[in-house]
Parts: structure tokens; C-alpha cells; sequence
């Protein structure tokens, strides 16, 4: 029998994995560095706004060389809510305070976040698998096209993905060590995830739950302390930002328009749900990771892989409109598959060093990792190239400038009007879009559009179209503004529309 | 010999026959679905392409349709260049005589004969001693979205998919057993399949290499006789079509405008090739398929991988502009990952259900069938959200208009064929803006405006427009028309001139 040069795993050598995951996250986190200074608007552009605005508000605190009315109007325009708490913006303003603005910044820290992240899935796989099997898992966590373009974006997801890993990293850690210092890091990752982004209390609490209850017992879990410690650093930082937004700032908004049971009974719902897991993470990948499942070990690594699972289907069902509307709902999944894969990988890694002993079987195996590697990375990248909004800043400002940065100005403008005050310097009220008012449907509340228009543009000076796909399914609305009022300005892609000075056309 | 392992049937026969009952019957549904709309949704050109040629073949001995509907017909038919052994259109026509024209018979036929293949593929995989991963590799076959689309298509494309499938069951099934008997039988599968459409012998020839390399003598390999006699028979019906095909119809035109070696030097060129058939088979499939070839037992399965891999690859460097224009080219890369697909599945599904009680072959089962549907959903919204229907009454009505016995000329976005085969105006080509650059790219000299509407509007009596976006694609022949010649009617999609005012 030929002598297997490496043992039974591809990363004899431990240096040679080093160098592979070394190198597997340098150039992830340089192909998202491609065309780095693009607008944020290639993906999810209304979160990545909110949060450039809520930013720049908080730098412009700081800055002391600007008119005053400037400063104002940034800080003011970065009041735009509370969703979660303002970590990544914080990290960003306060980098613009070295650097000056520019909203790249926030796609390198984003960027840098997920792929530090890799390293922790690499070590939590390779624990519960095999070197070769987490250098696989990793692989396709960095480089799953999805995964990249979502992860550089100026939102809290990317951070909150990165804390959850470790999160699961630490737990797997406890769970076979029962070590302190690993119940506790568990917990002060638990906590700043849930702190980062509250959603991401399904994947680790139903992990945490699952190694209670399929590794630890329940009764055991009961009488253990550390669980407890565990517990409490997990919900304390979230429980107390909680109060303290519900109390403080208004925070219980967020949580309207996002429940909606009825449509668990609808089959396409299930079935919209698995085509947005196709089209975003791939089923191949996802079934494998399934199946991986049955493959783990019952003890040892099932119990965290059903949790973990168990947690992403309560949150579709938590959420199951946003689970369609909102790509990024998907990012937390990835690293679930990433994981489910390992025991699945294993195997085949095993059964591949057992027929497959000489070196080059294993050269052959390098280079198909590689293509697989290189195409879904090609994909990515020419999504990234193609992605083109320079030319953005410059529309908005041109009509900002001629809103004239005043109060009184409604829109159908993109992305909720954040655009228009990003770039334009231009607060506007938003008029309803045609998924708005479906969403609204959908909870039970009706609009009636004339009164409502009527209501809403009271006082106002101007309306601002520059969606105009929109204006066409709202054709009565259409119809009362280019019947009733006078175009005040208007150019290739906007058209503003006088509400002070209506048309006399009616006896 | 069978390992006692690879023999042991985890899952009980009838279980197993139940199962590929439920993925045929599925499979044939979805493709079944929507049915009678118009075959618009994927390479209309070339599926009217067919769709003429069967019309024709059928009206060529109708007696109950007027003479002038006859004879355009057939001369419709006739017009239409050999490409490959009109079959489809053949067994298309002959069910016509029992049913009339029914332009959704293609789509039946394609579809049926898919699933023949998909049933080879499962036997090869039984063959192989690797059930699991043939219910799989079945499945994906089946149902990955691409194949669902071009698998329904009035194209020679699923039959000789589904031939390659059958051969590739039958060279494995001789090799093993070595029998005159099946070596005869490799050889008229392998040749029909090269005969259904000649681009199939590069994974043929791939695969079949692959094979015999596998023997790992010299001696095993030239001077088998079986060897031989399986490859003379491969050759025999391609050799005489082409022979009579080049000689008396004019084959030899096919070759022409699809050999570009200077694509070979882009680099775009395989960026893109890589993308569309990752993209159509699913990156993880190709992934865990070409991995196959590394599980795959023996060096017979193996070689027979990589030979199908070499011949796909040799395929896209033979026709580089096709391979990155034609999304039906690649539709071989199905059958080619489903192969790679039949290790890596049967070895991990083997691991579950080796495992005790019943809730592991019950998840087993869950999983595959959840998978199916997701696919049929999503190839279900595909098809649900197209409705070409209208087309039948609006070039119907157009045709009306023009009228059947005028010469015209036509700027379209089909070569005219929906006004051809529901209109009855079988008009002239103006060639695209894509046509004149393909031509450019092979090195032809750009024809002279005024010289060539001189040529081909001697005699034409309308010139039709119905692609606004081609006639503004092409300025001068736009201006050129509006300043010399009267508008006869315009309306919804189409601008008629009067090219004899």
C-alpha cells in the first residue's frame, strides 16, 4: 500500500494550513476592496444610507470648521431613527474624525469584520471536523458570492455575522472543555451580538439551547453555573439597550410591520422562502449541509447543528416578510451552512485520503477547490465591477440645491429619501411606494390614497418624484399631480412639482 | 465483484421504484406544465425553426388545407437549412397525422424523451453499484431549472442529451461484461446519438476514450476487435449523412460563421463560459461532481468522468462564440455533472442510511423530495410568468394585412419566423446588427448599404419592420426607408413600407 504523505488529512503539515487560510482571507477581503469607492448602492442602498446618515450626524458633532447651519443640518438629517444601536456608525464616525469623511470607510470595517471571522469558523470547524473539512467550510463562507457583496456593506450585519461565529466558536469550545474562560468569552460574544443586532438571538440561542439539551441535559444544565453566567451575559447587554430604547427612544416602532402569522398557512410562502436560500446561498450547498446533518455526530455535533437550525426557522417564521424583501435576513445563514457542511465533508475528505493516497490525487483536488473557489469569486467580483453609481452624488446634490435644503418637501425618491439627504443635504417626508402600501394591505390597514395625499402634502412646498416606475402604479396620484400642479423643475430623472401654487383647472 | 456493502439494500425495492416513480411523474408534470403556450420562452428561432420544418413535412401530403397554404409550407420546410437529421421534426410531423398541428407536440416529445434519459442515467448508476447516488443524480438531472427549461424545448438537444445517457450505459454495460452482444449495441447507440446531433461526439468521444484508456495496456486497447467493431459502427450513420448531407443539401453551410479560435486568446471568453455553466448546472453541483471524479471507485468510472469533462471542454474550444451565445450548448454540462454527481451523493447517502431506524431513510427521503419541489417551484414561476399566446391572433391579423402573396422583406427579432409560421408571409431576411458584426468577426468585408438594398429589394413588394429596437439599431437602413418610401400601415409593434409605390 502506497504511504499516505500528509496522513489522513490534506493539512498534514500544520504551517500548510496557515499559509492556505492566510492567503483565503487576504484575497476575500481584497476582492471586496474592489471598486471600493462606489456609492453604497448595490445592495440593500436604503440600510447602508440610514446608516451613512446616522454617521456623518454623529461626526458632524465633532466638527467645529463647518457653518454652523451645516452642522445642524447633518446632525439633524442623522436622526433617522433607532433600529439597532449605533456600533458600526460610532467605529465610523469616529474613524472620520482621523481620516475625514468618506463613506468607503464603513466597507472596509464591514469588510474586515467577516473575514476576521473566518478564522474563528475555521477553528470551530476544524475542531468539530477536520482540518480539510474547515478549510473547505471556511472557503465558501469567504467567497459565496452573496456573502461577499452583502458583506461589505455599511450596515450592522456583517459585525453581527462576524460575533455570532465566535459566539459559536466559544460554545463549541465549552461544550468540551466546560472551561470558564470559555463559558465566559461565550458570553460576552453572545451578548455583543445580541447587543450589535438583537436578530441574531435565533441562530445563537438555538445553538446555545441545543447543546444544552442535546449535549448537556436539561436537569444537568439546571444545576450548572456557568450556564447560568452564560445566560446572563447573553441577554444583559440587549435587555438593558432594550429598556432603555423602549423607555428612551422610542425604539418600539422598529418592531411594527415585521410579525405576520397568516402567512405561515400560505405554502408559497415556504416556498418563496426556499427560493430566496437558492438564489442567495445555493441549494446544493444547502442540501449538502442538510444531509450533513444526519451524518454528525449524535452527541457530540448534532445537538448544535439542529439548534442552530431550529433558530434560522424560527426567524423566517418570525419574520417572514422580511424574509423576502430583505436579502441580508439570509447572511446569518451562511455560516450555519458552513458549518452543517463539516460532517458531510469529513466523510468525503476520508473516503478520498482512503482510495486516494498519493500526491497527486491530492494536487488534482487542490486545483478543483481552487476552480470552485475562483468561479463563485469571478461571479462576485464582476457584480462588484459592474455595480456603477458614481454618478450619484452629483444628481442629488444638483436637486437638493434646487429644493434649497429647506423643510417642506415630500417624495417618491429611492430609498426613503436617504439619498436626497445624504447627498442632496435635503430632508423629505416619503410618500408611500406600491410595496408600502401593499405591506400595509397585508397587516389589515387600509389607505385611502387621495385623502391620504391630501393629508400628507398639507403645508408642504414640493413634491419630488424621481421614481417614476412608482408614479405609474399609483395612477391616480399621477393623475392629481400632473392635473393640479405646476412643474417647477424638472430634468431626465426628477420632476418637482409645485404644492403651493395648484393649477386653477376646476370652476 | 460487488462489495457486501455496495450490495445491501438499505432501502426497500419498492421504496426505491416508488421514489423514481414519484421523481418521472414529477418531472414529466413540470415540464408538462403550461403546456400549450407558445415556445417563446427559450431559443424561439431555433425551436420555429423546427416547428416549420415539421409543418411542413406534415402539409407536404395534406389534402384537406388550400394548395397556396400546401405549397408554402413546403416551401417553407425546404427553405429551411439542414442542420442536423430533422428527427424530431419527423416523429413530430408523423403525430400530427393523428392529432393535427399541435405546436406544443415538440415540447411533449422533447420532454418524454428527457426523461428516457434520466432512466439511463439511473441504470448506469444501478450498474455501477451506486443506487443512492443514481437517485440523486436523477433527481438533479431532472430538475435543476436549466434542464427543465431547455428540456422542453423543440430542440434536438434533449434527445441527444438523453442518447448520450443511453450510451453512455451501454459502453459502461460492455465494458464490464465484454459481450459481442453489447458491444454491437454500444456501438448503434453511440453512433445513433452522434447521428441525432453531431456536436454529441465530443463527450462521446470523450467518454468512449476515457474507457478504453482506462484498460491501461496498449495491447487492451488497440488491438481489442470489439474495440474496433464498436467504433466502426459509431462512425457508419454520421459518415453517410454527411456524406449525403454535404453532396445534396447543402451541410456544409453549418460549419460556416462558428469556428472563432480568436476567442481562445480573450480572456473574458472563458470568464464567461465558466460562469454560464456553473450558473446553469449550480456551482455546488459542478463542484461536488468534479470532486466525483476523484471518489469514483475504479479507474473505468473515473476515466469515463474526465473523458466527459475533455469533450465538453473540447466542445466550447471547437465553437467558442456559440458556447458563449447559445445557452443550449452547455446543455450536455447536465449530463456531464449528474455523472460526477453519482459518487460524492452515493457516498454520503449511503452514510445516512446506514444509520439505524426508520427517521433517517424517512429524512433522507424529505430531503430529496423537498429539493424537487423547490426546483419544480422555481421553474414553475419561470413558466407561469410567461404567456406568449397573443401571438398566434396578432401575426395572424399582421399576415392578413401584409398579405400571403406579397414578396417582402423583413426586420424582425425571430428571422421572421412568427409571421412565417402564423402569419403565412414567408418573406426575405434583413440581416441584424448581430449578424453583420458575426460576420465581421469572421473576417467577411462589410456589405455597402445602397448596393445590398438594391440586392435584396429587387423585386420585394413590402418592407416589414416589426423590431423598432433592430430598425434603430440600423440608422441608415431607418432613414434611408422613412425618406424614400411610403408608409403602407403602422401599428402596435409593426411599420409596413411600400416598397413599390
Amino acid at each position: 500500500m502506497k504511504s499516505n504523505i500528509f496522513g489522513m488529512d490534506f493539512f498534514g503539515r500544520s504551517w500548510l494550513w496557515k499559509v492556505a487560510l492566510a492567503a483565503a482571507m487576504l484575497v476575500s477581503f481584497g476582492l471586496r476592496m474592489i471598486n471600493l469607492q462606489d456609492p453604497p448602492l448595490d445592495f440593500a442602498s436604503t440600510r447602508q444610507l440610514f446608516s451613512a446618515l446616522k454617521a456623518r450626524g454623529i461626526y458632524y458633532e465633532y466638527v467645529t470648521n463647518v457653518p454652523e447651519a451645516t452642522r445642524n443640518l447633518a446632525i439633524s438629517l442623522g436622526d433617522v431613527g433607532i433600529v439597532e444601536p449605533p456600533l458600526l456608525e460610532n467605529i465610523v464616525a469616529q474613524t472620520y474624525r482621523l481620516t475625514g469623511e468618506h463613506l468607503w470607510i464603513a466597507r472596509i470595517y464591514s469588510s474586515f469584520f467577516w473575514v476576521i471571522a473566518g478564522l474563528a469558523l475555521f477553528l470551530l470547524i476544524r475542531e468539530f471536523a477536520s482540518t480539510s473539512a474547515a478549510m473547505v467550510g471556511t472557503l465558501f463562507y469567504l467567497f459565496v458570492p452573496f456573502g461577499v457583496i452583502a458583506s461589505r456593506a455599511f450596515m450592522p450585519d456583517p459585525l453581527m455575522v462576524c460575533l455570532i461565529i465566535f459566539t459559536l466558536w466559544a460554545l463549541f469550545r465549552w461544550q468540551n472543555t466546560s472551561s470558564w474562560k470559555w463559558a465566559i468569552l461565550f458570553g460576552i460574544f453572545a451578548g455583543a451580538s445580541l447587543f450589535v443586532k438583537n436578530l441574531s438571538a435565533f441562530i445563537i440561542v438555538g445553538g446555545f439551547a441545543g447543546v444544552i439539551l442535546g449535549v448537556r441535559g436539561l436537569k444537568r444544565s439546571i444545576r450548572d453555573l456557568q450556564i447560568w453566567i452564560m445566560g446572563a451575559l447573553l441577554v444583559l447587554p440587549v435587555a438593558i439597550y432594550t429598556l432603555y430604547g423602549m423607555l428612551k427612544l422610542n425604539m418600539a416602532g422598529q418592531f411594527a410591520l415585521r410579525f405576520f402569522p397568516k402567512m405561515w398557512v400560505d405554502p408559497a410562502f415556504y416556498f418563496r422562502w426556499a427560493y430566496t436560500v437558492n438564489f442567495d446561498i445555493g441549494w446544493a450547498a444547502v442540501l449538502l449541509a442538510a444531509l450533513s446533518i444526519f451524518l454528525a455526530d449524535r452527541k457530540r455535533e448534532r445537538p448544535l447543528l439542529i439548534g442552530m437550525w431550529i433558530g434560522y426557522f424560527l426567524f423566517g417564521l418570525t419574520f417572514s416578510y422580511n424574509f423576502f424583501t430583505h436579502d441580508y435576513y439570509q447572511l446569518s445563514f451562511i455560516p450555519v451552512v458552513a458549518i452543517s457542511m463539516a460532517p458531510g465533508l469529513r466523510m468525503v475528505f476520508d473516503r478520498f485520503f482512503e482510495i486516494s493516497p498519493g500526491l497527486f490525487p491530492r494536487v488534482v483536488l487542490t486545483v478543483i477547490v481552487l476552480v470552485g473557489v475562483a468561479i463563485p469569486a469571478w461571479y462576485a467580483r464582476d457584480q462588484i465591477v459592474q455595480a456603477n453609481y458614481y454618478d450619484q452624488p452629483a444628481f442629488w446634490a444638483g436637486v437638493g440645491d434646487k429644493l434649497g435644503h429647506d423643510g417642506g418637501v415630500i417624495g417618491l425618491t429611492e430609498d426613503y429619501g436617504y439619498r436626497l439627504a445624504y447627498w442632496g443635504w435635503q430632508y423629505a417626508d416619503n410618500w408611500f411606494t406600491s410595496a408600502d402600501i401593499g405591506l400595509r394591505y397585508l397587516a389589515g390597514q387600509n389607505i385611502d390614497l387621495l385623502q391620504t395625499f391630501k393629508h400628507d402634502t398639507a403645508g408642504k412646498k414640493y413634491f419630488l418624484v424621481t421614481m417614476f416606475g412608482e408614479l405609474d402604479k399609483e395612477p391616480a396620484v399621477k393623475d392629481l399631480l400632473y392635473k393640479d400642479y405646476p412643474i417647477y423643475a424638472q430634468g431626465q430623472y426628477y420632476i418637482i412639482f409645485d404644492l403651493q401654487h395648484p393649477l386653477q383647472t376646476k370652476p | 465483484m460487488e462489495s457486501a456493502s455496495q450490495t445491501k439494500l438499505l432501502l426497500k425495492p419498492w421504496l426505491t421504484t416508488a421514489l423514481l416513480v414519484v421523481l418521472f411523474i414529477a418531472g414529466l408534470g413540470i415540464r408538462l406544465y403550461d403546456l400549450t403556450d407558445l415556445p417563446n420562452d427559450f431559443y424561439m428561432v431555433r425551436q420555429y425553426h423546427s416547428l416549420v420544418i415539421a409543418r411542413g413535412m406534415y402539409y407536404a401530403h395534406l389534402t384537406t388545407v388550400p394548395a397556396w397554404q400546401r405549397a408554402m409550407a413546403v416551401a417553407e420546410w425546404k427553405g429551411e437549412g439542414l442542420i442536423e437529421p430533422p428527427i424530431m421534426e419527423a416523429i413530430v410531423a408523423l403525430t400530427y397525422n393523428l392529432t393535427g398541428v399541435q405546436v406544443w407536440m415538440g415540447r411533449l416529445y422533447a420532454s418524454l424523451f428527457w426523461l428516457i434519459g434520466g432512466f439511463a442515467i439511473w441504470l448506469l448508476a444501478k450498474e455501477m453499484s451506486m443506487r443512492y447516488g443514481g437517485i440523486i443524480a436523477l433527481a438533479y438531472f431532472l430538475f435543476v431549472p436549466f434542464a427543465v427549461t431547455v428540456s422542453r424545448s423543440f430542440l434536438p438537444d434533449p434527445l441527444m442529451v438523453a442518447m448520450i445517457a443511453w450510451s453512455l450505459w451501454a459502453l459502461y454495460r460492455w465494458e464490464k461484461q465484454r459481450t459481442w452482444k453489447l458491444a454491437i449495441l454500444a456501438g448503434i447507440l453511440t453512433g445513433l446519438t452522434i447521428f441525432v446531433k453531431s456536436v454529441a461526439v465530443f463527450p462521446m468521444l470523450g467518454a468512449a476514450a476515457g474507457l478504453v484508456i482506462s484498460r491501461a495496456s496498449w495491447k487492451r486497447i488497440f488491438a481489442d476487435k470489439q474495440s474496433w467493431v464498436v467504433a466502426g459502427i459509431t462512425v457508419i450513420p454520421t459518415v453517410i449523412y454527411y456524406v449525403y448531407g454535404l453532396k445534396y443539401a447543402n451541410l456544409g453551410d453549418q460549419f460556416a460563421l462558428r469556428f472563432f479560435p480568436s476567442y481562445w486568446t480573450d480572456p473574458s471568453f472563458y470568464g464567461r463560459w465558466l460562469f454560464m455553466a456553473a450558473g446553469f448546472s449550480g456551482f455546488a453541483a459542478m463542484f461536488a461532481a468534479l470532486v466525483g471524479i476523484l471518489l469514483y471507485p475504479t479507474n473505468r468510472e473515473r476515466f469515463i468522468a474526465i473523458g466527459l469533462w475533455v469533450g465538453y471542454i473540447a466542445y466550447g474550444f471547437t465553437f467558442p462564440y456559440n458556447f458563449i451565445t447559445h445557452d443550449y450548448y452547455h446543455l450536455p454540462v447536465i449530463m456531464v455533472v449528474a455523472f460526477g454527481l453519482i459518487p460524492t451523493a452515493d457516498f454520503l447517502v449511503r452514510s445516512v442510511m446506514e444509520k439505524k431506524g426508520w427517521i433517517w431513510k424517512a429524512a433522507f427521503i424529505g430531503i430529496v423530495l423537498f429539493g424537487v419541489a423547490m426546483q419544480m417551484w422555481v421553474s414553475r414561476n419561470t413558466m407561469a410568468a410567461a404567456n406568449y399566446r397573443a401571438d398566434i391572433a396578432y401575426y395572424q391579423n399582421l399576415g392578413n394585412l401584409i398579405g400571403h402573396d406579397k414578396k417582402v422583406i423583413e426586420v424582425t427579432g425571430d428571422y421572421g419566423y412568427r409571421l412565417e409560421y402564423w402569419g403565412w408571409v414567408y418573406g426575405a431576411y434583413w440581416p441584424s446588427t448581430m449578424d453583420t458584426n458575426l460576420r465581421s468577426m469572421a473576417g467577411q468585408p462589410a456589405p455597402v448599404f445602397a448596393s445590398e438594398f438594391a440586392q435584396r429589394t429587387a423585386g420585394m413588394d413590402e418592407f416589414v419592420i416589426t423590431s423598432s429596437a433592430e430598425l434603430d439599431r440600423q440608422p441608415q437602413l431607418r432613414d434611408y426607408l422613412a425618406a424614400h418610401y411610403p408608409v403602407i400601415t403602422k401599428g402596435d409593434g409593426y411599420l409596413i413600407y411600400n416598397l413599390k409605390p
